[in-house]
């Protein structure tokens, strides 16, 4: 087993906040809150959407989410001068010998769901395979290892609204176990009528914008983006010269093994993932100075994560949630917290929780009310899933 | 539907609807009581995910609309409940 | 890692107890509780995980949804069905079923999920992460992904068969088996372990 460090040497996010690292961040200084209607699909559903704003190069040819994801992806090489911006493969031949393996967390790509191609199945007349090529082409970690010409390995991680830090979880395995020296990492997921609908019958989409954490938050909202990291061994990244961004101390994940849809009340697989993650990094509670919160605005879930926040951590551990400012983006969800919580690291600096005003007497916890400064050195991440799925994951700042 | 339902025909059929859009095994219409609580831990005890998709089978077939969670929890407690909103509202 | 059980589970699968999930479900939840058929888990529950590999994940619930989507639009769509279409169900049930608290994971790759899953069960093991996995391959069979092979001119899925049906194996840290250069067949490959 390979007990060396392992940091992360670069970064990529799209999302409504911005199509870079630069632009969310000054997207975020500023509270841009940039929600939208569902224009781009039929839908009779109309809720309060994050969509990215980006230019459609390649006009269909390839699922939305395979380019949200290409975007962030791209941005992550560069940042770890794995490639250059604006050429094809490797910008230093030794790379080449290097085994870079890729782990993407993604939902509406991982389903054939198209529904034209559907549609026309039905009434027994397809007129072109098409959505099912780009499905079959769109399995994102495959498709990037072969445009990239990396040795692999490359999976997509499924598991719903957790599914981006899982894919660091999976990325710090193949780290340690010595099959990778570099894993790309992330999530990406697009807007996309299925999970709308979905969502909408589950009866958890909020008719305005979300408040996570909020006492009168009733529900969530979708959004889509990208956003990936590059993890490596130290010594890979001593030897490369790439400066660190910051260090991936530790990740864990623990079952509800309670319900489908919703989280244990009592909240106990997210205590056991964080207490795991802290014991994996050798840190205790009173470490962490911040936490990116899992925060979608539903009832359920900032009561459970509200609640074990307060019971495990200080009071002077700040707490923040991305998705007032995102929303909900699933399968890259994770991945955006990520990128989210090295920025904050690295600027020693949080934003205000976008849609929070009154505290929750029921959870007694008040995220970050304005922009602040700050000293922190540790931060964690959480992610809860569909299916009782609980992750953490900690960073240190570099 | 053309001609409206009668309070019996409506509770029939919701017994029907719940068996085959819950799967719920092992049950018959007959063994539904009109009165019984069905959720929680008694009876065919049915969570919120049952909930949630009787919201949808409501307003798919009888035009219901339940706004909220507050509400539906006045109007999901037995067949009897559910039967009589349908009965004023549909 | 060591073999402590295996189990499989076809389309015809009848499962009593999981009224609402459907048969990638069912198929999962047997095979796996066949695998771990003579183990409790009551003590160590939290040290116990679950990996879950797929190729296509529960595309029959899919269609279905996309069926009430079509047929019903977007408001009259079931949510039972939606939450079924996400391919993590079948290991939240395999939780649920067998009392498992530990990891869980659910993965999908056109190119060896097995033995991709194999291979983070072999890290978790030897990490001490956990001390038992269950491994469950599943996938499932459908009229359009049918066709789709039938019609697709994407060179690795017009040739291969995909292996239906669930096999499940639970494992624990040791050195008798190896993972393999490549499994062609989970089904084979489980069944010759």
């Amino acid at each position: 087993m390979n007990d060396e460090k392992i940091f992360i040497t670069g970064m990529g996010i799209i999302s409504a906040l911005g199509n870079s690292l630069d632009e969310t961040f000054q997207a975020l200084k500023a509270n841009k809150i940039n929600d939208s209607k569902i224009d781009s699909f039929e839908c009779e559903i109309d809720k309060p959407v994050f969509k990215a704003n980006f230019l459609n190069k390649t006009l269909n040819s390839e699922m939305r989410t395979k380019q949200l994801a290409d975007i962030a992806f791209k941005q992550a090489l560069v940042q770890a001068e794995i490639i250059d911006p604006d050429k094809s493969g490797f910008c230093r031949p030794d790379l080449k010998n290097l085994r870079i393996g890729i782990c993407c967390g993604t939902t509406v790509a991982s389903q054939l769901n198209d529904i034209e191609f559907y549609r026309q199945f039905r009434a027994g007349r397809v007129k072109s395979y098409d959505a099912v090529e780009h499905y079959l082409s769109g399995n994102i970690s495959q498709a990037l290892l072969l445009e990239h010409n990396f040795s692999g390995p490359g999976i997509n991680v499924v598991n719903a609204c957790s599914s981006g830090t899982d894919a660091i979880g999976v990325a710090m395995a193949w780290i340690k176990k010595g099959i990778c020296d570099i894993v790309i990492a992330g999530g990406a997921d697009e807007l996309n009528r299925v999970p709308v609908a979905g969502f909408n019958s589950l009866g958890i989409l909020s008719d305005s914008v979300c408040k996570p954490f909020d006492k009168n938050r009733d529900g969530l909202n979708l959004g889509e983006g990208a956003a990936f990291v590059v993890l490596e061994k130290e010594s890979i990244a001593l030897a490369r010269k790439i400066s660190t961004l910051a260090e991936c101390c530790s990740y864990a994940t623990a079952a509800d093994g309670y319900h489908l849809t919703a989280p244990r009340p009592d909240g106990q697989g997210l205590k056991t993932a964080i207490k795991k993650a802290l014991l994996n990094a050798d840190l205790s509670a009173k470490d962490i100075d911040f936490i990116n919160a899992h925060g979608t605005a539903t009832k359920n879930n900032d009561q459970v994560e509200g609640l074990v926040f307060k019971n495990m951590f200080a009071q002077k551990t700040e707490v923040f949630s991305i998705k007032g400012y995102t929303g909900h983006t699933l399968g890259a969800a994770g991945a955006i917290d990520a990128v989210m919580t090295i920025l904050s690291l690295e600027k020693q600096w949080l934003p205000m929780n976008a849609g929070f005003s009154n505290e929750d007497p029921d959870i007694a916890l008040s995220p970050v009310t304005e922009n602040i400064n700050f000293k922190a050195e540790y931060a964690l991440s959480t992610s809860l899933a569909f299916g009782g799925k609980n992750s953490a994951v900690i960073f240190r700042r570099a | 539907m053309s001609d409206k339902q009668s309070l019996e025909q409506i509770k029939a059929q919701l017994k029907e609807e719940l068996i085959e859009n819950l799967s719920l095994e092992d049950i018959e219409p007959e063994d539904i009581k009109d009165d019984e609580v069905l959720f929680g831990d008694d009876g065919i005890g049915l969570d919120s995910l049952d909930a949630v998709e009787i919201v949808v089978f409501l307003q798919r077939i009888w035009g219901i609309e339940i706004q909220n969670m507050e509400e539906g929890r006045e109007i999901l407690v037995s067949i009897d409940t559910m039967a009589n909103h349908i009965y004023s509202n549909a | 890692m060591n073999l402590l059980g295996k189990g499989f589970a076809d389309q015809n699968t009848k499962i009593k107890g999981i009224r609402r999930a459907d048969m990638f479900t069912k198929m999962a939840v047997s095979a796996s509780n066949k695998a771990c058929s003579g183990f409790e888990f009551n003590n160590e529950a939290m040290e116990i995980s679950i990996i879950v590999a797929t190729l296509f994940g529960p595309h029959v619930t899919t269609f279905k949804f996309l069926d009430n989507l079509l047929d019903y639009s977007d408001s009259g769509v079931s949510p039972t069905l939606f939450s079924h279409s996400v391919h993590n169900a079948a290991a939240s049930y395999i939780a649920v079923s067998l009392g498992i608290r530990g990891q869980s994971l659910t993965i999908t790759s056109f190119n060896d999920p097995l033995k991709q899953a194999l291979i983070l069960a072999d890290a978790w093991l030897e990490f001490d992460q956990t001390k038992k996995i269950v491994v469950c391959y599943v996938d499932e069979e459908s009229d359009p992904l049918v066709s789709a092979h039938e019609h697709c001119t994407f060179p690795s899925y017009a040739e291969k068969m995909i292996p239906i049906g669930a096999a499940s194996i639970l494992l624990e840290k040791g050195s008798t088996m190896e993972i393999p250069e490549s499994i062609l067949n989970p089904f084979t490959y489980i069944e010759e372990l």
